[in-house]
């Protein structure tokens, strides 16, 4: 068999040999769909059935929930609050994932390659450390760093005549945008990172002889190479950025008053202090269908072969 | 630091850059380090003028955090073993056939990678309620296990990829079967992708908090971010340097991990790369 070319292989062999393939693929995909169907997909399953009742924590409608249809739905659409959350959801992945992950992302990994070997390890070194610990502890270092007066940020931009003030109260979007762009740069950085580093010296080489300058490079050579890591990156990040909760929860619980009330913080305010579980769970399918939708329009734009 | 980044030539305006981003990057560690070994307490941020283990003595006062950190390294190693045990499974035919459905099933992973988990808890209790497993280890292992299952899949076929195809044929005719000729001949050697993927998940599970504090009630079972947590809530708004050298310690086998793993866990998150 060794040596024996497909285009070579008769017919009823190459039959044979695509069911076995078809038997091995269900062999080794059995056990693991199996676990993935059972602990993840059911649940999401569940929820949508949940989403379409009136289930509750506690109370009669906790033991006894009755169906309401999309009653959940069309209170959940005609709710100031929802959309007031959805703006902020909106706000925090524009600005913390795409501008920032994913852009400053793209722009470190351009800039790193220029520093010399110590200051580029340096700065690495902070990013990624940034990143690997764990996001309560991310969540704790940020609410101190902020607290004010006396807090390590107040003091430095008091050396600038910056005024102390409540940075989370007066500020609240922008300094959690801060807060999750310090913690997940290091994704793309390192993503963006080795796409570029794995595109071919010499097309580089090239650009510069025929006189290509920076912008052209990046937007004719960099860009389109590194498109499938691109994509992935803007998923995933898309996807972690709209399903955040223990950063925000901690630093600033949603408030003040909807400013920040991203959609997970206000499925937890709604599943777990309202006791409303039917209403949480519609949020949460709400937001599954966000998540799905942006990331379907991500791979089509952005395009990526398998 | 400009004048330095000018002597080495490099041009100003980048310097300026390096410069920013090492502020952004770094004063928020420097809090972290500073709070936790300093003698000074409260809430206002100076230099520390003398270190002190004393934070670090404090926090294992506090009953249960010695067992917390316990839990938290079985239920990370465990979970992680699932999962690398799973991906490695599912990660070949991914790799290896062309069937109808992959694509499907590969951008349905690539989605339930970044299923939002507030969305699934609910129904996920209800489920672990009725089953009994509530307060249970193996199940709630089992669980974190499934959560990294997908994100191993996608990492572990690129790897997969990467191996020629023609060591397993020649596997098959010494007599090995699909199965036996991939655990025997590719998965040695994917060893270094089994570990980065390895150290991935038990990150993962090491920092996860919703599931082990939704999903268990007794105090004991408890791992780390759960505890500490707690402890924020309970003593942090006063004892700045015990949270601070709490979360460092919480900190210290995920960056140990990551260093122990060298520049590879970059390169393995090059998930798809640049096509030849």
């Amino acid at each position: 068999m060794i040596g024996l070319r497909h285009d070579a292989v008769p017919e009823r062999t190459r039959r044979y040999r695509v069911s076995q393939e078809a038997k091995w693929g269900l062999t080794f995909l059995s056990l693991p769909s199996v676990v993935i169907v059972f602990f993840l997909g059911f649940p999401v399953a569940w929820g949508i059935y949940i989403s379409l009742t009136n289930l509750a924590l506690t109370g009669a409608d906790a033991v006894h929930p009755s169906f309401v249809g999309l009653t959940n739905y069309t209170e959940l659409f005609t709710s100031p609050s929802f959309w007031l959350s959805v703006k902020a959801s909106m706000e925090y992945l524009i600005g913390s994932g795409l501008v920032g992950q994913v852009g400053l992302g793209l722009a470190l990994a351009l800039l790193i390659r220029r520093l010399p070997v110590g200051f580029r390890q340096f700065l690495m070194g902070l990013i990624v450390l940034s990143w690997v610990i764990p996001e309560i502890v991310t969540a704790f270092i940020w609410s101190s760093y902020l607290q004010t007066p006396g807090g390590l940020f107040d003091v430095v931009v008091g050396l600038f005549g910056i005024v102390p003030q409540s940075w989370l109260y007066r500020y609240p979007m922008t300094f959690l945008i801060l807060a999750n762009i310090w913690r997940g740069t290091a994704f793309s950085l390192l993503v963006f990172g080795a796409a570029i580093e794995a595109i071919p010296k010499e097309l580089f080489d090239a650009a510069q002889i025929d006189g290509a300058n920076g912008v052209s490079i990046l937007g004719r050579i960099i860009l389109p190479l590194i498109r499938n890591s691109m994509a992935t990156a803007l998923v995933l990040i898309t996807l972690w950025t709209l399903s955040d909760f223990t950063l925000i929860y901690v630093l600033t619980a949603g408030g003040p008053g909807y400013a920040t009330d991203v959609l997970p913080v206000f499925i937890y305010q709604n599943s777990f202090t309202y006791y409303e579980l039917g209403y949480g769970t519609a949020l949460s399918v709400v937001l599954l269908l966000i998540a799905s939708g942006l990331s379907l329009l991500y791979l089509r734009l952005v395009g990526r072969d398998y | 630091m400009i004048a330095l980044a000018r002597k080495i030539g490099l041009p100003t305006g980048i310097g300026i850059v390096y410069l920013i981003m090492t502020l952004f990057f770094g004063l928020p560690l420097l809090w972290l380090f500073s709070a936790a070994f300093s003698k000074v307490t409260g809430i206002a941020w100076a230099w520390p003028t003398a270190l002190t283990f004393n934070n670090f003595s404090g926090v294992f006062k506090n009953p249960g955090v010695g067992l917390s950190f316990f839990n938290a390294g079985i239920y990370s190693i465990a979970s992680a073993l699932v999962a690398l045990f799973l991906a490695a499974l599912a990660g070949y035919p991914l790799s290896r056939f062309r069937f109808r459905g992959r694509l499907a099933y590969m951008l349905s992973i690539l989605f339930i990678t970044g299923l939002p988990i507030t969305a699934m808890i609910v129904p996920m209790y209800e489920m672990f309620l009725r089953l009994g497993w509530v307060n249970t280890r193996w199940a709630v292992v089992l669980m974190m296990g499934a959560l990294a299952t997908p994100i191993s899949i996608w990492l572990l076929k690129a790897f997969i990829d990467s191996v020629d195809p023609a060591l397993e044929e020649a596997s098959w005719v010494d007599g090995a079967n699909r199965l036996g000729g991939y655990f025997r001949i590719i998965v040695p050697l994917m060893r270094p992708g089994l570990v980065v993927v390895f150290i991935l998940n038990f990150l993962g599970s090491w920092s996860n908090f919703y599931v082990p504090f939704v999903l268990f009630s007794s105090t004991s079972k408890l791992p780390v971010a759960v505890t500490i947590y707690e402890f924020f809530g309970n003593y942090g708004q006063v004892y700045y340097g015990q949270l601070a050298a709490f979360s460092l310690l919480y900190s210290v086998p995920v960056i140990g991990l990551y260093l122990l793993s060298g520049g590879r866990l970059g390169s393995t998150l090059n998930v798809g790369g640049v096509k030849g």
